[in-house]
């Protein structure tokens, strides 16, 4: 369950880079989630909603979005939403290609007066 | 007012995997970091390995482990240089934890020729975080089943080394050897796959010649 250690990840990130901006309070956070990022966006809303109590981000509402996984055939660099396990490049055959987009967790943008 | 962070979560671990690796490097300490589902082995062959290297090499252990200490004390006959974290539940270690040991802590892992890690058993999760290893290593045990590179091809794919464990089980389980190499190969075609056995001591030598020559590389 390594969803809490994201979240006090964000909650910091967010609450330095607020303070610097001499916000009072953060009302939005919008997060994007990797298909195959191995986190659960259940679970990553569950641990926010604990663990903004106390914070900058007590009164914030939160959107996740999931965003789908991309890869690049290493054959013949075509983009594909890649199925596991074996990432087969649709137009080729070739497997085992890298992953483009899908893996990452990331903060989109925060909103805060 | 809306701010744009485009921030990355993981960027922290990444950092303090960097600040590893560089430490890591100025030294030349070998960071080997294991991983595998709960019972797959992990310990035994360290056993093994400690037994066969230990008398040509410094070796370290940093021992992950959720609540005990049980698989440190095994170790112990090896070397004395044995750190146990206890992450009192969490799935994974962090970087930043192992940062904490060797500029901290424990500076004396950095003595070590091979510093190997035991992360925490999970096939998913350890696989997200980047320590600053040398070198990633996912063991597999026959008992297993062949479905697991399937399952889980994340823990597979992002991995240097694939150990294929418990082989002297594999008359009395139905783990097909060669479609889970096939398999894992598709997965992951760089990696190189060791099948062994901690208990026989078959494949573990050659284990132990790849870990050698690695070693050489680093501090060449
Ligand atoms: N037959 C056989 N049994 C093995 C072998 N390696 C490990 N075992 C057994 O498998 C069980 C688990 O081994 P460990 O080495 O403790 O596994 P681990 O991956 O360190 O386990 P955790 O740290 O709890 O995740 C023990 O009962 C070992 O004796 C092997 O090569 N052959
Ligand atoms: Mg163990
Ligand atoms: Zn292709």
């Amino acid at each position: 369950m390594h969803e809490l250690s994201i979240v006090s990840s964000l909650i910091e990130i967010i609450a330095t880079d607020a303070r610097e901006k001499g916000l009072q309070e953060v009302t939005f956070v919008r997060l994007i989630i990797g298909a195959l990022s191995s986190a659960n966006p259940r679970a990553i809303e569950f641990a926010l909603e604990h663990a903004k109590s106390g914070s900058i981000l007590e009164g914030a509402s939160f959107e996740i979005v999931v965003e789908e996984a991309q890869s690049k055939c290493v054959n013949c660099a075509t983009l594909f939403e890649p199925q596991l396990p074996f990432l087969m490049c649709p137009s080729c055959g070739t497997p085992s290609s890298s992953f483009e987009k899908g893996r990452e967790i990331y903060i989109d943008y925060y909103e805060g007066e | 007012m809306r701010v744009y962070l485009a921030k990355n979560l993981r960027e922290a671990n990444k950092n303090s995997a960097a600040d590893n690796r560089k430490i890591l490097g100025e030294h030349g300490v070998l960071m080997v970091n294991m991983m595998g589902s709960p019972g797959c082995g992990k310990t035994s062959l360290l056993e093994e390995t400690l037994k066969r290297l230990s008398p040509k090499y410094r070796l370290a252990v940093i021992e992950g482990d959720l609540y005990t200490a049980e698989d440190a004390q095994r170790l112990k006959p090896w070397t004395s240089e044995i750190v146990q974290i206890n992450t009192e539940g969490a799935c994974h270690l962090e970087a930043n934890y192992i940062g904490h040991l060797l500029t901290q802590n424990s500076p004396s892992l950095l003595d070590a020729e091979i510093l190997f890690i035991e992360n925490i058993g999970n096939l998913v999760c350890p696989a997200e975080f980047d320590l600053g290893e040398d070198i990633r290593v996912t063991l597999l045990s026959v008992t297993e089943g062949n479905d697991k590179p399937r399952k889980y091809p994340l823990a597979f794919k992002e991995t240097g080394a694939i150990l294929i464990t418990k082989l002297d089980l594999l008359d009395y389980v139905n783990f097909n050897l060669e479609r889970a190499t096939l398999d894992l190969k598709i997965i992951n075609e760089r990696s190189v796959i060791f099948p062994l056995s901690a208990k026989t001591g078959e494949g573990v030598e050659t284990w132990c010649n790849w870990l050698e020559s690695l070693l050489k590389k680093k501090r060449k």
